[in-house]
């Protein structure tokens, strides 16, 4: 039976050790000192009882000192020289005292030491110990001995006797027995049997580790059942024993009742004890059923779990070499069980890398702990037909009875580096695929701004020869020309005009739509009212009311913020024109998405709701040209510089009841 | 007038017809030499190739500049005018139909006096060129020779 190390009773029982050692010398010293100075109280603790013996006294100073070395555990050949020298020299005590009893020789030995000092009158041999106590020293120097030499179990045995000695000795005075025969030649003294008793229990308690001590120092049933039973099987017939004599010595009952009520008290006293203590042991036994069972359950649990596991698992022994595997390790490596078992785990690596594998295992078995196997590496595994294939590994450390075992768990992850690959491969084409965009798109640009730029150049110039010569045949050949002839030219001159005006508005339409936006906080009533000015300026004949609401800001292009409102204001202005009172009006107000929306609202024309989609379009126009000129671009200028801010317009109108345009930014 | 010459760049037959066509209407009737690619225009000023013979202390009183040109373009002329010390200050006005900001940038930062888009409508042309003969010639004092 194994002890538990640091248990309290352990150290207990060393404890005890240690004072019954001290005891034993301050026993032995008491008796000499009782000696030296003749007092009865040292000597026999009853006056007139049997006189503890000098020599005695002798052998217990030395068994405790005997005692105290052995518990120091010294281990240096001096104390293990003097625990022999000693050991034997308590045997010799007690052998030549034996010797004299055998022989009938008394060559003074027993006086040796205070040879004045009187002994109790009529001892047949002063001086002399009793041939019990000498027998115990043999036992004593052989326990001694013994212990010393760790062939344990006869000491303990020897100790074990010795402590019965002390018993007899102690029983013998609580009856009042007179010895006869052997015994009759001398009696155990008080003191020396209760020393005897203590060196036995002292020796049996000094290695509490192993023997009687242990089983009784030990956790679970067997150590309660042996720390109750043993004291009452000492203590019980003792205690009946006693009792019996007492009502026989009382004459309450004769010899043959008294021993027929000690056996039957004795029995049944025993058996409740033993009833209480199998009840114990059974009580004991179930609990460990149980515990087995919830052992067997986890394993069970633990084996389902290891064989199922989508990773495959392998233990690997302090060796390297493979002493576990699950199926899936089979599996992915493609070796059967009993290849795997026993072989060196540098089985399952790629042959270039078994050299570092076996120094890094040698290096993770002394510092072993959970964690990833090569953090931050690829790493590869070898199946049966030397192919390799990536693999994520995490090693865990795991006790077991034969030594340290490393359980290493490893997922096939081909199809995820696979799946990794295709991400990367499919993002990188991705981006090849967005910069190619990007440069057609460049070139769509450049192309488109060379188109405009060859527009306003080369569209214009024969534009200009038409109306140039035109004006030329008006000139000089008028009077060639009838009214008719005059009013076509007139119209070819008109159209060529309204072309190159039509051009220009395209080119500044493509302009908006490839600028770039530059945000900035622009003071919008004051571009309103210089847009207004400048309408002025080119009709100051016409009277137009004007309103524009005050602190009017906005987050936007200050260069192209001017046209939404030039184009708006002269829509306001060319369709106000046969307004009675012209008026024109610009404010703002929150919209319902949290920020501002504005409206340039007049009093002109209007215009059919039922034609609405049409106003944002280019080339789209709601009115003759005749009525009102235009190119039909101004609105979808417009709507391109809102929506390149990410803003909204819309508009609102009947015909004959103006317009309202809104816009957001 | 005066006898000041104006050097007229033009490659479109049309436009130089109907150029001279504003002046003469304009009662402007000083010479008009007229050039129809970038390079003659060079030749011109700096009396080279075929205007070798032309005197070079007689400058026009200003250059009518257009910028599409073949060969050598309006704006590489302008640089090349601006770059040589004989004709670093001599009176540069671009007379083009492009009005492109880049255009406008590019003329203006390599030194052109002035900058005019010909207009469609013969009309405004005309008052245009009226204006642009009256100023340069009469009106503006040349840098002195």
């Amino acid at each position: 039976m194994t002890a538990t190390a640091a248990s309290p009773l352990d150290a207990f029982c060393r404890s005890f050790s240690r004072a019954a050692s001290v005891l034993l010398m301050l026993g032995g010293g008491f008796i000499l000192l009782g000696w030296a100075f003749n007092l009865a109280v040292l000597k026999s603790i009853v006056p007139g009882y049997a006189t503890a013996k000098p020599n005695a006294a002798v052998a217990f100073v030395m068994a405790g000192v005997a005692l105290q070395l052995l518990m120091a555990r010294a281990t240096g050949s001096t104390a293990r020289g003097l625990i022999v020298v000693l050991s034997v020299f308590i045997a010799l005590i007690g052998a030549a005292t034996l010797a004299q009893y055998v022989l009938g020789v008394n060559p003074g030995i027993d006086r040796l030491l205070f040879p004045g000092s009187p002994d109790n009158p009529g001892s047949p041999y002063p001086g002399r110990m009793s041939p019990y106590t000498a027998t115990s020293f043999v036992f004593v120097g052989a326990a001694l001995m013994q212990f010393n030499t760790e062939i344990q179990k006869h000491a303990r045995a020897c100790a074990v006797l010795v402590g019965l000695f002390g018993l007899l000795g102690l029983v013998s005075h609580l009856y009042s027995v007179a010895p006869e025969g052997l015994a009759a030649y001398t009696q155990m003294a008080l003191p020396t049997a209760a020393l005897l008793l203590l060196f036995s229990l002292g020796a049996l308690c000094a290695f509490p580790e192993r023997g009687v001590a242990a089983l009784v120092i030990s956790r679970g049933g067997a150590g309660a059942v042996a720390r109750y039973l043993l004291p009452a099987a000492i203590l019980v017939p003792v205690l009946f024993g006693w009792l019996r004599l007492y009502g026989q010595q009382h004459g309450l009952y004769g010899t043959e009742f008294g021993l027929v009520l000690m056996a039957v008290s004795a029995s049944a006293v025993l058996t409740g004890l033993v009833y209480w203590s199998a009840g114990k042991i059974g009580r004991g036994e179930a609990e460990q059923n149980r515990l087995a069972a919830a052992l067997r359950e986890s394993e069970n649990m633990f084996r389902n779990a290891f064989e199922s596991s989508p990773d495959a698992i392998v233990g690997v022994n302090r060796d390297g070499r493979i002493v576990r595997v699950n199926q899936q390790a089979e599996r992915i490596f493609g070796y059967s069980r009993g290849d795997l078992i026993g072989a060196p785990v540098e089985m399952l690596i790629p042959m270039r890398l078994t050299e570092r594998h076996a120094q890094n295992r040698q290096d993770y078995m002394s510092h072993p702990h959970m964690r990833p196997m090569g953090s931050g590496l690829e790493l590869s595994a070898r199946r049966k037909d030397g192919t390799e294939f990536p693999v994520d590994v995490m090693l865990g450390p795991v006790e077991t009875n034969s030594g340290p075992l490393v359980l290493s768990t490893i997922r096939d992850i081909t199809e995820r580096k696979r799946a990794e690959a295709e991400i990367r491969q499919l993002n990188a084409e991705l981006e090849n695929r967005v910069v190619q965009r990007t440069a057609e798109l460049e070139a769509a640009n450049k192309e488109l701004e060379a188109f405009s730029y060859s527009v306003s150049h080369d569209l214009r110039a024969p534009l200009r020869s038409i109306d140039g010569f035109g004006q030329a045949l008006l000139d000089d050949c008028a009077s060639r020309l009838d009214d008719n002839g005059r009013h076509y030219l007139q119209r070819i001159r008109g159209s060529t005009q309204h072309m190159g005006q039509l051009i220009d508005d395209l080119l500044k339409l493509s302009r908006v739509a490839r600028a770039e936006i530059h945000r900035e906080p622009v003071d919008l009533t004051q571009m309103a009212q210089t847009v207004i000015a400048g309408l002025r300026g080119t009709e100051p004949g016409r009277q137009v009311e004007f309103q524009a609401q005050d602190g009017m800001t906005a987050d936007g292009d200050p260069r192209l913020l001017p046209i939404v409102l030039e184009n708006l204001f002269s829509n306001a202005w060319k369709f106000t024109s046969r307004a009675e009172q012209a008026r024109i009006e610009m404010a703002s107000f929150a919209n319902d998405a949290g920020g501002r929306a504005y409206y340039v609202r007049d009093n002109g024309v209007g215009f059919d709701m039922a034609y609405v989609d049409k106003l944002f379009g280019a080339f789209q126009r709601l009115h003759a040209p005749a009525d009102f000129p235009g190119t039909g671009i101004g609105l979808a200028t417009v709507k391109r510089i809102v929506h390149r801010h990410g803003g909204r317009v819309w508009a609102e109108g009947a015909v004959g009841k103006g317009a309202t345009f809104y816009f957001t930014l | 007038m005066n006898d000041r010459t104006i050097l007229l760049v033009e490659d479109n037959p049309d436009d130089e017809e109907l150029t001279l066509r504003a002046f003469r209407q304009n009662n402007i009737l000083n010479e008009v030499a007229v050039v129809h690619d970038g390079q003659e225009a060079l030749d011109y000023l700096f009396c080279e190739g075929a205007h070798t013979a032309r005197d070079p202390r007689h400058m026009p009183a200003v250059v009518l500049l257009d910028l599409k040109l073949p060969k050598i373009d309006g704006l590489e002329v302008l640089r090349r005018v601006r770059a040589d010390e004989r004709t670093r200050l001599q009176a540069v006005v671009i007379l083009t139909s492009s009005k492109e900001e880049q255009d406008l940038v590019n003329g203006y930062r390599l030194g052109a006096n002035s900058y005019i888009r010909k207009p469609v409508d013969f009309t405004k042309f005309m008052e245009a060129v009226r204006q642009l003969g009256f100023y340069w010639l009469v009106l503006n004092e040349p840098p002195p020779r």
